[in-house]
């Protein structure tokens, strides 16, 4: 069962672009070809980045389509602002700025418009993540992502970023603006929290 | 017991599955591995659309910092300067201390330079300015100017005589003239790094130009006292700091 819905999440296997290459490759190379013009430089720059990206802005919007459609869009804005790129730095934290920029002005622009945010089924959702002989089972993972919808919105975005995406305290605090102590404060308090959720929810006791 | 006191360990949870009408099976899943499980996802090829943007695109320069902050306060000054000039300078120039007048002088220009490097410079091997010191610059330099303004510049001032509430809001709109320039390049400079803390930034660089505006009031304006400084001065770059806190976080949302 959960062998076919990881099939069909994945709308056409043919059309995914090819798993990430190994970082022998340092983006913030790739991003100085990019700026000098390279179309092949930008393709390799997205298929480094752009799979974290992803599980990112599925984390925040528990829907596939919707961050796959913000996914798209923060690469129009990186392509737009590429000159505001700096020689030499390294641009992943700056395109997961772009990224959660791009997801909340996209939450404020379907609130204003009364167009309900899409919530895929969790199951779904969850299948979205590759796992590379992950020990854990899409059930879990819905049964976390489940979990997290219950954290305030701050705490959630630090955890995601600390916790699945591994940054460290200060460039996740870069990434949302505010400073590292609110960062170590916000993902503590969401980890604990999301613990104590998944302790005492329903799956627990089965 | 001992699988529960496990279960409770730091970083798992239990699960606990009736597997058949006797008794249960406790599983212990460990949380950091599953959101470590939820680091990656396959992605769809870039759009059309993006295919589009990207195709054939013209080379661009990236941003030098430096280079942008030295062109904008070699722009700024002179036009502060100049603006002064235009305004006629303080009649008791030549009569009030050198030592006095470059020392205030220099901390208005201190409180112009630094927060727009905090916003214009990006921490060490990154294209995000640091927020935590784009907050604080934001948040200091309006201070700072205001104790400039009602210490140093104002109750020490060789000229210790207010000009009313008319001659208060006159300096005001003085110093938020000479403060629109930089405003200006600053958001021109920054356009498209305006998704990242937008409304700090505006802060910080609105509170620079003001403090820009004290400078230039400080070589043109000889009315003196806590209250005129303070509020005449000073008040540009608090004016300064909220319409560029506005002004930014409107920018952002019309973006």
């Amino acid at each position: 069962m959960l062998g076919a819905l990881v099939q069909s999440a994945f709308t056409n296997e043919a059309m995914r672009v090819s798993a990430p290459p190994e970082e022998r490759v340092r983006p913030a190379d790739l991003m100085e070809k990019y700026c000098g013009g390279s179309d092949a430089a930008f393709r390799e720059l997205y298929a480094l980045t752009a799979p974290r990206l992803l599980a990112y802005l599925v984390c925040l919007a528990r829907d596939r389509t919707t961050a796959e459609e913000v996914l798209q869009l923060t690469f129009i804005k990186l392509h737009q602002s590429r000159a505001s790129y700096v020689r030499g730095a390294d641009p992943m934290p700056w395109l997961f700025t772009i990224a959660h920029r791009t997801f909340l002005d996209e939450a404020r622009r379907r609130r204003r418009s009364r167009v309900e945010p899409a919530r895929g089924e969790l199951p779904d959702v969850a299948a979205t993540f590759e796992e590379d002989d992950a020990p854990y089972s899409e059930e879990q993972i819905a049964e976390v992502l489940a979990a997290m919808q219950h954290l305030p919105e701050n705490q959630r975005d630090a955890l995601v970023l600390t916790k699945i995406q591994g940054k460290s305290v200060a460039e996740a605090a870069a990434i949302l603006g505010t400073t590292p102590g609110a960062i170590k404060l916000r993902a503590h308090r969401g980890y604990v929290t999301l613990r104590e959720l998944l302790r005492s929810s329903p799956e627990g006791e089965r | 017991m001992g699988a529960e006191a496990h279960g409770r360990a730091e970083g798992t949870y239990r699960r606990k599955r009736v597997t058949d009408p006797s008794g249960g099976v406790v599983e212990e899943v460990n949380l950091d591995a599953v959101l470590r499980t939820m680091a990656t996802a396959s992605p769809p090829p870039p759009s059309a659309a993006l295919e589009v943007a990207v195709r054939g695109a013209a080379p661009v320069r990236p941003r030098a910092p430096l280079r942008e902050i030295a062109v904008l306060v070699a722009m700024s000054i002179p036009l502060a300067l100049l603006h002064a000039y235009a305004n006629g300078l303080r009649a008791d120039l030549t009569r009030v201390p050198i030592a006095w007048l470059v020392a205030v002088g220099l901390a208005w220009l201190l409180a112009f330079v630094a927060p727009i490097a905090a916003v214009m410079v990006p921490a060490r091997a990154s294209v995000i300015a640091d927020p935590s010191r784009v907050i604080g610059a934001a948040a200091l330099a309006p201070a700072f100017v205001v104790v400039l303004g009602t210490t140093l510049a104002g109750s020490v001032s060789p000229a210790p005589t207010g000009s009313g509430v008319g001659g208060i809001v006159a300096c005001l709109i003085s110093g938020l003239e000479v403060a629109a320039m930089p405003f200006a390049a600053a958001v021109l400079a920054l356009r498209h790094a305006l998704p990242v803390d937008a409304r700090a930034m505006g802060a910080a660089v609105g509170g620079a130009g003001g403090a820009l505006g004290g400078f230039a009031l400080h070589l043109q304006c000889e009315a003196g006292g806590a209250t005129h400084t303070g509020f005449g001065h000073a008040g540009a770059a608090v004016v300064g700091a909220i319409g560029g806190f506005a002004i930014f976080g409107a920018l952002r949302r019309g973006r």
